[in-house]
């Protein structure tokens, strides 16, 4: 009695998941195909979105033959003067944002596709907006270096009159547009974690061009 | 309901029928109603006016179709389009309004049977669907008097999604809030056409409480909690009382958390569900993606009234709980 009322639905509800589970995975693996090394459909039409052609581009390998990665870049496309970074980040959903940055010939960002996304349908894939897309073109690797502030000041929260939000507001904008040193973030408004996700593709490919320069050559 | 059926005791006639009800209602959201078709303009008007008639409209069309008696006279239907209209932006497109009226009626409210039926409030319901469908034209927040000459930008942030603006002064840092503390009262900021009118939708809270059309223990405890919560992880009150006027947190508390069919029937219950909507609302603003969580909070309540229900069934006076079946007699 006990048995047939409280044990046994949760365990058929739980071997039917398994069992739908494992037959998802089967046909996954049935069914995948490795484009490692390979430039695809994707990357091509990635490539031709930042640069206006795909053609020239080869893929980076290693000396044993082994596509060249670094840490959170995919693989590394280049056609001798422009630089490419194909990028999977994290947004809203784990992986959600699979990315192409691609840099020009001084390794500032030239343009940013999204290959696939992954987000909430309508706000994550609101980072698609080529207004928020522009944002990145021309950012440098020196400008997505974090200046540490040391400990973070605990703030007051204060009430203001709208004459003093106002110029506070100006104050800011004044600073936002006058600073070159750090680049400064417009989210998109209900997609924080994707216009991030975007942001720290386009860093990651920053540090990997800035550490292949610096370290390889 | 024609047929005889049995109800549990008081057995006493009073004059407050539904419509009656439903009218002080109607007359409770009035002013931020109003307040809002001031701040928005002809097309809040427009998007109440839609809500309203689509709402009644589907609910006579529902009813007549299931060959049931007609409800439309209880004028739930119309505190339900309203509640939907205050619930969605001035630009919402009219056609969105009709799908959610529809939502609302149709799919929450007369599929599930009809007045008292429904497992979750209609309004409520049908905004996080539109939410979850139209998240773009959901989340275009026009500024106050937008409609006018007046103003030369059109959207801007709400109270929820506008930052802080910081400051240091003297060696101290400062965060100032990015509206004033009028403006929050008084409801001049972005958000949805009802939502925004602090005062008017205390004082028809209020209105409600003292015609005892609603009990204070939902909003109380779902405010109370919510601010308890909001001033332990912000050690300030100035970013309580922010958070308590900012969004649809007291349309939520008083208006539709206070909802009969959807909401516990016991005290000791409505507190339970209030403080279960506050501490959602507070995670969802906090550690969420989406800017506010009030819907989410109610509509998530709303799912575990019947089993608040059960946990605060009264026990009758004098009654004796049922025993549970005994497993082996006579086993001294």
């Amino acid at each position: 009695m006990f048995f047939k009322e409280k044990i046994k639905p949760p365990l058929v509800l739980t071997l039917i998941c398994l069992i739908t589970c494992g037959l998802l995975v089967a046909a996954y693996e049935a069914t995948y195909v490795d484009t490692t090394g390979i430039i695809t459909d994707k990357l091509q039409t990635g490539l031709t979105e930042v640069y206006g052609h795909f053609e020239d581009f080869e893929m980076l390998l290693n000396d044993d033959g082994t596509v060249r990665t670094y840490d959170g870049v995919t693989s590394i496309l280049s056609d001798g003067k422009y630089t490419a970074f194909e990028i999977t980040a994290d947004g809203y959903s784990k992986g959600g944002l699979h990315v192409l940055v691609g840099l020009d010939e001084n390794g500032t960002v030239k343009g940013v596709s999204i290959m696939t996304i992954g987000e909430t349908p309508g706000l994550g894939t609101k980072v698609q907006n080529t207004d928020f897309l522009n944002q990145f073109s021309g950012v440098t690797y020196e400008q997505t270096i974090e200046t540490d502030s040391g400990e973070p000041v605990k703030a007051k929260s204060v009430w203001g009159s709208r004459a003093e939000i106002q110029s506070l507001k100006r104050e800011q904008e004044l600073t936002d547009t006058n600073s070159s040193v750090n680049f400064t973030l417009d989210t998109v408004t209900g997609a924080t974690f994707s216009s991030k996700g975007m942001y720290d593709a386009v860093k990651t490919a920053l540090a990997a061009y800035n550490q292949m320069e610096g370290g390889a050559e | 309901m024609n047929g005889l059926f049995v109800s549990p005791s008081p057995h006493r006639a009073t004059s407050m029928s539904t419509a009656r009800i439903m009218l002080l209602v109607i007359i409770a959201l009035l002013p931020s109603a109003v307040a809002g078709c001031v701040f928005f303009g002809p097309s809040a008007a427009a998007v109440f006016a839609v809500c309203v008639i689509s709402c009644v409209v589907f609910e006579a069309l529902s009813r007549k179709i299931m060959k049931r008696e007609q409800t439309v006279s209880d004028l739930s239907a119309v505190v339900t389009g309203l509640l939907l209209g205050m619930n969605l932006p001035a630009t919402t497109p009219l056609y969105i309004a009709v799908i959610g009226s529809f939502i609302a009626i149709v799919i929450v409210k007369q599929l599930f049977g009809g007045i008292g039926q429904n497992f979750a409030n209609p309004a409520i319901a049908a905004r996080v669907v539109l939410m979850l469908s139209f998240a773009d034209s959901m989340t275009t927040w026009v500024v106050p008097y937008w409609y006018t000459d007046v103003v030369d930008v059109t959207t801007g942030a709400t109270p929820l999604t506008a930052s802080w603006l910081n400051y240091s002064e003297g060696g101290a840092e400062y965060k100032m809030a990015p509206f004033t503390l009028g403006e929050m009262l008084w409801g001049e900021t972005g958000g949805c056409i009802g939502e925004t009118c602090a005062i008017a939708l205390i004082a028809g809270g209020i209105f409600l409480i003292i015609t005892k059309i609603i009990s204070a223990a939902t909003p109380v405890a779902f405010i109370g909690s919510f601010a308890l919560l909001t001033f332990i992880y912000t050690g300030s009150a100035v970013e309580t009382v922010y958070g308590i006027l900012a969004g649809g947190l007291l349309i939520g508390a008083f208006f539709m958390a206070t909802d009969y069919a959807t909401t516990p029937v016991t005290t000791k219950g409505k507190i339970i569900f209030g403080i279960g909507c506050g501490l959602m609302t507070f995670i969802i603003r906090n550690f969420g993606s989406f800017p506010e969580g009030v819907s989410f909070a109610i509509l998530l309540m709303n799912l575990l009234t019947p089993y608040i229900d059960k946990l605060t069934l009264t026990k009758p006076f004098g009654a004796k709980m049922p025993e549970k079946p005994a497993k082996s007699e006579g086993k001294e």
